[in-house]
């Protein structure tokens, strides 16, 4: 039985890529000693801020929001709500509101709810299914990343925030940098900062990654010490369809194998960022269509709307 | 023992720990996470026969 390295009680996480391990209490310190490290040395947050977290409803957004709101109670500048994009996946996000709902309560947080039908026209399921009938190359997770990330931005400003929190964590950006390198979509790899959407675009709410050096094994365990893990386990149905699937078994078992691998990845990564995000800076546009910050001349959302005849415009 | 958004089933494991029955359920350590009366077990904890174990799964797919 691994014991506490700190006070040798029964251990509840065994941390093999620093060789130690920790009980509960222990583990909470230990967790929130180093998300605070994170916050301070990227520096995610001033003393005033009105702070939007991103939820889904999954033990990531949860814990994010459980932890900022506690955290909340040592900072008075700081102001926290909660947003939810509801993508309209039957069977999937209307069981994670109802956990959302639940937690949300219990921390006595604002919330908003947006939904794709309200914003894009249709939800995630109808846009599969139009997607399929016209031959569009997407995959599920296409339109949902670009409309999600769309809708985030837009809802938050609304809701007159100065930060975007998103729960990603260590696990959701190695993994992403090693699609992407995969892919050789270097484009991609500069925009996994741990800090994004920071342009000088005025409508651009700038992003931080509140869990980007925390491994997602160990928010599982925040979220179950905190009584806070979802009552109902439900996977994504469109998960399995991603090249993620794949590639995040792939580094687990390089974990397993040689314990530290995610942590080198991620030093890799910070590595080559400063150099392409000065590859790859330009200047942040307006899309003509919906007035909303773009790289080109009409946004990733507007162009995929076109194409799922969810748009009626002539350009 | 029960999978967490899974089915539940009996497992015949040869071997003691957390860890064993994870390898013969084919499932990776840094995906789940194995807890025993709501109490959570480090993979090197010991299992008995008759034991009940819930497997919960780290990976949220969304």
């Amino acid at each position: 039985m691994a014991k506490c390295s700190v006070c040798g009680r029964k251990a509840v996480y065994v941390a093999r890529y620093e060789g130690r391990a920790y009980c509960e209490k222990h583990f909470l310190e230990w967790f929130d000693k180093r998300v605070r490290k994170t916050i301070r040395k990227f520096s995610f947050f001033g003393p005033k801020e009105k702070i939007v977290v991103a939820v889904s409803g999954g033990k990531d957004s949860l814990s994010a929001l459980h932890y900022l709101v506690n955290l909340s109670k040592r900072v008075p500048g700081w102001e926290i709500r909660a947003l939810l994009v509801d993508e309209g996946i039957r069977g999937y996000r209307d069981v994670t509101i109802r956990d959302f709902k639940r937690v949300a309560e219990e921390l006595g947080v604002d919330y908003r709810i947006v939904s794709f039908k309200e914003v894009i026209g249709a939800s995630l399921d109808e846009i599969v299914k139009i997607g399929m009938e016209r031959g569009l190359p997407y995959k599920p997770c296409t339109y949902c990343g670009v409309f999600r990330r769309y809708i985030l931005n837009r809802a938050a400003r609304e809701m007159g925030a100065t930060v975007l929190v998103t729960a990603h964590n260590l696990d959701d950006v190695v993994q992403t940098f090693v699609m992407n390198l995969l892919r050789n979509d270097w484009e991609k790899i500069s925009r996994l900062g741990p800090i994004s959407g920071s342009g000088d675009h005025p409508k651009f709410v700038r992003k931080v990654k509140l869990f980007y050096e925390i491994p997602e094994k160990e928010i599982v365990i925040y979220a179950l010490l905190n009584g806070i893990f979802p009552e109902t386990f439900v996977e994504c149905p469109y998960a399995r369809f991603g090249m993620r699937w794949d590639v995040r078994r792939a580094i687990n078992a390089w974990e397993e194998k040689y314990p530290g691998t995610k942590y080198a990845l991620l030093r890799s990564l910070l590595e080559i960022l400063p150099l392409l995000q000065k590859r790859y800076t330009g200047t942040p546009r307006t899309c003509k269509i919906c007035g909303e910050p773009s790289t080109g001349d009409i946004c990733r959302a507007c162009q995929l709307r076109m194409e799922l005849g969810l748009l009626d415009v002539q350009v | 023992m029960r999978i967490l958004g899974g089915e539940e089933k009996e497992v015949d494991v040869e071997g003691k720990t957390v860890l064993d029955v994870l390898r013969a359920l084919n499932l990776p350590s840094d995906e789940y996470v194995v807890t025993r009366g709501g109490k959570i077990l480090t993979e090197d904890e010991e299992v008995k026969e008759g034991d009940v174990l819930v497997v919960v799964p780290v990976v949220s797919g969304g």
